[in-house]
């Protein structure tokens, strides 16, 4: 049994542990980045201790990939269409881990306990997404290699890429505007409930449509470029095309500076709501009790 | 226990397939009532209307916009992917359905033991859960048929062959279930990713029966897996009867009543190893430990 | 115990909380007064539904109170939630949280970085933790292959990462084996040995575990404290009178409950044990007498009187109700079968 502290020798334990609590700016700001490092190493090893995850994350879209290479000279179409199908597999699986691992996250993380951790750790939840979102971003990096080298090998594509820093960087931004936007993803993920997979599912084709994946979001018409301003993959896609199969530069719908600028613009816009989003979330949470512990 | 002289103790027989045909018919009614209450129950009901909608649809204007590619689509090639892509909808819920019946009762639901501990069988039960999933499945069948119709695609004239579709659509629906119980079978054996190796196969199958491109684009060999699947003729088959036309290529070369042989020769082939792949596959699974294991995969 | 002047390790008032459900609004919590001091361990106790689980959320600052106010150490759990985040830790009981491919080892590191100790610091806390759960053996291994013991060892080692000032446990041993429950329980109390000040919350359905380890209790229902108090306060709320049960070979014939009755001091006799005695008790072999006394010193008379009879005595016991008994008679029925209502309903 403990024994209690009382009188001066409470007073003096009480004005102890206020001073400990009291965190410099320069200490939350270092605390913040190792937990996002803390947060993104899962992640990161992840691949590695789980192959068949990655077998499985390669099978599907290499499938993919097939179908749509197959699709298209079904109908005889120029081959820059299959090398910008490869490149668009190998950035949707991004996409992909947006939506399931940043979006369906927290409520995966829920529904076994970490959530609540989380929360009552002095760590913030804006932490815990950005770990989430590095450590996704580093772990999809090799399977989107993989994929690339898979479908050259396949398909015998060819890229002629002029300037390699512009590549990454557009690759870049639009990772980087995809996380940020599954940061926003994850607090609604959390909201929809046990729909949440479904969700998932529902954020996959269609946007894959939307965001012109596969064929110009020109195709799309109005909805197309709508897409272009909301959804990071548009810009992502039809810059990349423009940047490493020149064939096809002609059927960018924006210059590729200008879709840097959209995806920049949407990383700032949606991590800023993504912020609102999760304080909201815990907010909320912690009023209706509902939202950050699973259901016992 | 001594048994005497003359009497005869009622042994059923223990394992999958035991019980007779009405414990079996009981069971697929049974699980097909639990199969509906469970895929009906979604909090939000505008969830279901947009998976069962918006899904198929999206996958199948992502198909089109990719073969405008290639420049404008006439009807002909509209109509082979919409209708390709409205039965597949059925193929994949029917191959992954047995599957993820086995391990939504193993993992999440943890009723795998209990049903196991009946006089029932899991095979009826396994088919009635798939056959429920590929019906929901058939109605986002017709809703790509019907976005189909609105692009103008031109459908038989005076109707879909009726004689046609009432051979074609059970025979081809079997071939899937067998398929789908085959894979359960051999998934219920798995700890790891259980979950994904029926949507791996799905995909594949997607990618070698010809259901948005023609066998042709495939390479030689591979082709010939993509004749010997009755999926592919099951597909075919559907577009015969309900477009009134037959695809280019090899699809089209064959014959309606070979056509018709060949899947019901491959239905029956299937019918008769898939079973008996079901009953191995679950008992050594019951041997390995994992029948009601949860591996929290 | 100090007096309420004092500053208190955790200073709850009037806490209430209300939940939305689809039958209508739910009391789950109803104007909570409680006071834990700094080094105390708390115990609540309580049935299913008691309120006890949402008394831990609101003081973890997982769920805001619907009325009254709560302070953790003087920090208040709404407003300064991030520094009562910093000196606080919480088990909880059946919990499987944490990522199934890291090891034990590395599960720690993680959570050591979020409480944000310093990464050599933090590593050695993770390995001494490890140490002194006796976890060595399955620090390199997956947390998916750890067993429902292993997973609440891993639990309490993160739990102590920090050092926190106050430990919030939610039914930690529910579940665990006798063996792994005891290791716990040990750990729990070497950790506020450690340091003065160190403070537990402990939630449980189990008695004696609340009698063994707690300070204080406090006795919740239907939203409320019913009692709250040393388990011994606790017991004499039931029992103020001495019991004390007297064994001898046989009631002398002489001899009657009735005349032991009209001792003075004496307030009741009852045979305990009693083998085929008839309601009287006269001339039958009895062993075993249940004698209240209204103080300690009246039991003198007591056996004076019964060797005066001729009575060999063969052993005398201070009786004392249990834990249990306090529970039947604050609550009106016993914990299983209040257990058995709230699932019930």
């Amino acid at each position: 049994m403990g024994s209690s502290v009382v009188g001066a020798e409470a007073a003096s334990l009480i004005s102890r542990i206020h001073e400990e609590t009291s965190w410099s700016l320069g200490r939350r700001i270092r605390h913040a980045f190792v937990s996002v490092v803390a947060r993104a190493y899962p992640r990161v090893i992840g691949a590695a201790r789980e192959p068949s995850w990655l077998f499985f994350d390669l099978v599907f879209p290499i499938l993919g990939m097939c179908s749509i290479v197959f699709l298209l000279r079904s109908r005889g179409v120029d081959e820059a269409w299959i090398a910008s199908t490869i490149l668009a597999t190998a950035l949707l699986s991004f996409w992909i881990s947006v939506v399931w691992m940043m979006g369906a996250q927290f409520h995966w993380e829920r529904d076994s306990g970490n959530l609540l951790l989380y929360i009552t750790a002095p760590v913030g939840l804006g932490a815990i997404a950005l770990g989430m979102a590095i450590g996704g971003a580093l772990g999809v990096v090799i399977r989107a290699v993989i994929i690339t080298v898979a479908g050259v090998l396949l398909f015998g594509a060819k890229y002629q890429v002029a300037d390699p820093f512009l590549l990454a960087l557009v690759i870049l931004a639009g990772v980087a505007a995809m996380y940020s936007l599954g940061v926003c993803l994850s607090s609604v993920f959390l909201i929809s409930g046990r729909e949440a997979d479904h969700l998932g599912s529902l954020l996959n084709e269609p946007m894959q449509l939307l965001g012109g994946v596969y064929a110009p979001v020109r195709s799309m018409g109005t909805a197309g470029v709508v897409a272009l301003g909301i959804l990071p993959l548009a810009p992502a896609i039809d810059a990349l095309r423009q940047v490493a199969v020149p064939q096809l530069a002609a059927t960018g719908i924006l210059p590729v500076g200008v879709e840097l600028l959209i995806l920049l613009v949407m990383t700032i816009v949606f991590g800023v709501i993504g912020r609102v989003l999760l304080a909201h979330i815990e907010r909320v949470g912690r009023a209706g009790g509902k939202l950050l512990a699973r259901a016992d | 226990m001594r048994i005497s002289a003359g009497s005869t103790p009622e042994v059923r027989p223990f394992g999958p397939l035991r019980g007779g045909a009405a414990d079996a018919a009981r069971s697929l009614v049974a699980s097909a009532r639990l199969a509906w209450a469970i895929e009906g129950n979604w909090a939000q009901p505008v969830y279901l209307a947009a998976f069962l909608i918006v899904r198929p649809l999206a996958f199948l204007g992502l198909f089109l916009a990719v073969l405008s590619i290639g420049g404008s689509l006439d009807v002909a090639t509209i109509g082979f992917v919409v209708v390709g892509q409205a039965v597949f909808q059925i193929v994949s819920a029917a191959l992954e359905g047995p599957t993820h019946a086995l391990l939504d009762d193993r993992e999440r639901y943890r009723t795998i033991r209990y049903i196991f501990a009946t006089p029932s069988s899991l095979l009826p039960v396994s088919i009635g859960r798939s056959l429920v999933k590929a019906s929901i499945a058939g109605f986002s069948a017709l809703i790509v048929i019907g976005a189909g119709v609105l692009l103008g695609v031109p459908m038989r004239a005076g109707g879909p062959d009726l004689l046609l579709l009432v051979v074609v659509l059970p025979l081809g629906l079997l071939s899937v279930v067998g398929l789908g119980i085959v894979l359960g079978g051999i998934c219920v054996q798995l700890r790891n990713d259980a979950w994904s190796y029926p949507e791996a196969v799905s995909s594949t199958v997607f990618l070698l029966c010809g259901a948005i491109f023609p066998l042709e684009v495939l390479p030689d060999p591979v082709q010939g897996i993509s004749a010997a699947l009755p999926i592919t003729w099951w597909i075919e088959g559907l577009r015969r009867a309900l477009l009134g036309t037959t695809s280019p290529g090899i699809l089209g070369a064959m014959p309606t009543n070979e056509l018709l042989l060949i899947l019901a020769a491959g239905t029956a082939v299937i019918w008769l190893i898939s079973p008996r792949l079901f009953v191995a596959g679950i008992n050594r699974a019951r041997e390995k430990g994992q029948l009601d294991r949860n591996t929290a995969s | 115990m100090s007096g309420s002047t004092s500053p208190a390790a955790v200073q709850a008032t009037g806490i209430g909380r209300v939940f939305d459900a689809k039958g209508g609004p739910v009391t789950a919590l109803d104007g909570i007064d409680l006071r834990i001091e700094p080094g105390e361990l708390f115990g609540v106790l309580g049935p299913n539904g008691a309120g006890k689980s949402t008394l831990i959320k609101i003081l973890s600052t997982l769920l805001l109170p619907s009325t009254g106010s709560a302070s953790i150490f003087g920090l208040d759990v709404v407003t300064e939630t991030a520094r009562v985040r910093r000196i606080m830790n919480l088990v909880a009981g059946g919990d499987f949280s944490g990522y199934g491919l890291l090891t034990v080892r590395e599960q720690l590191a993680m959570f050591a970085q979020f409480y944000g100790l310093p990464y050599r610091e933090g590593m050695a806390k993770v390995d001494a933790q490890i140490a002194s759960f006796g976890i060595e053996e399955i620090r390199d291994r997956k947390i998916s292959a750890l067993s429902t013991g292993q997973r609440q060892k891993l639990n309490f080692a993160r739990s102590f990462l920090n050092d926190p000032w106050i430990l919030f446990l939610d039914e930690p041993t529910i579940g665990l084996d006798v063996s792994a429950a005891r290791d716990v329980r040990d750990r729990v109390r070497a950790f506020q040995a450690e340091q003065p000040g160190r403070t537990v919350l402990l939630t449980t359905h189990y008695m004696a575990e609340a009698d063994e380890m707690c300070d204080r209790i406090a006795i919740v229902d239907h939203g409320r404290i019913l009692a709250q108090g040393t388990p011994t306060e606790l017991k004499r709320m039931v029992q103020k009178d001495a019991l004390f049960v007297v064994g001898i070979d046989a009631l002398p014939a002489s001899m009657s409950l009735d005349s032991l009755r009209a001792l003075p001091g004496v307030i009741s006799v009852a045979a305990r044990d009693a083998d085929g005695s008839d309601a009287s008790g006269v001339g039958s072999p009895m062993r075993r007498l249940a004698i209240g006394l209204k103080e300690d010193g009246a039991l003198g008379g007591v056996i004076s009187a019964l060797a005066a009879g001729g009575a060999h005595l063969q052993e005398i016991s201070k009786s004392e109700p249990t834990l249990e008994e306090v529970f039947v008679q604050l609550v009106g029925r016993g914990i299983s079968e209040s257990d058995e209502a709230s699932n019930g309903e």
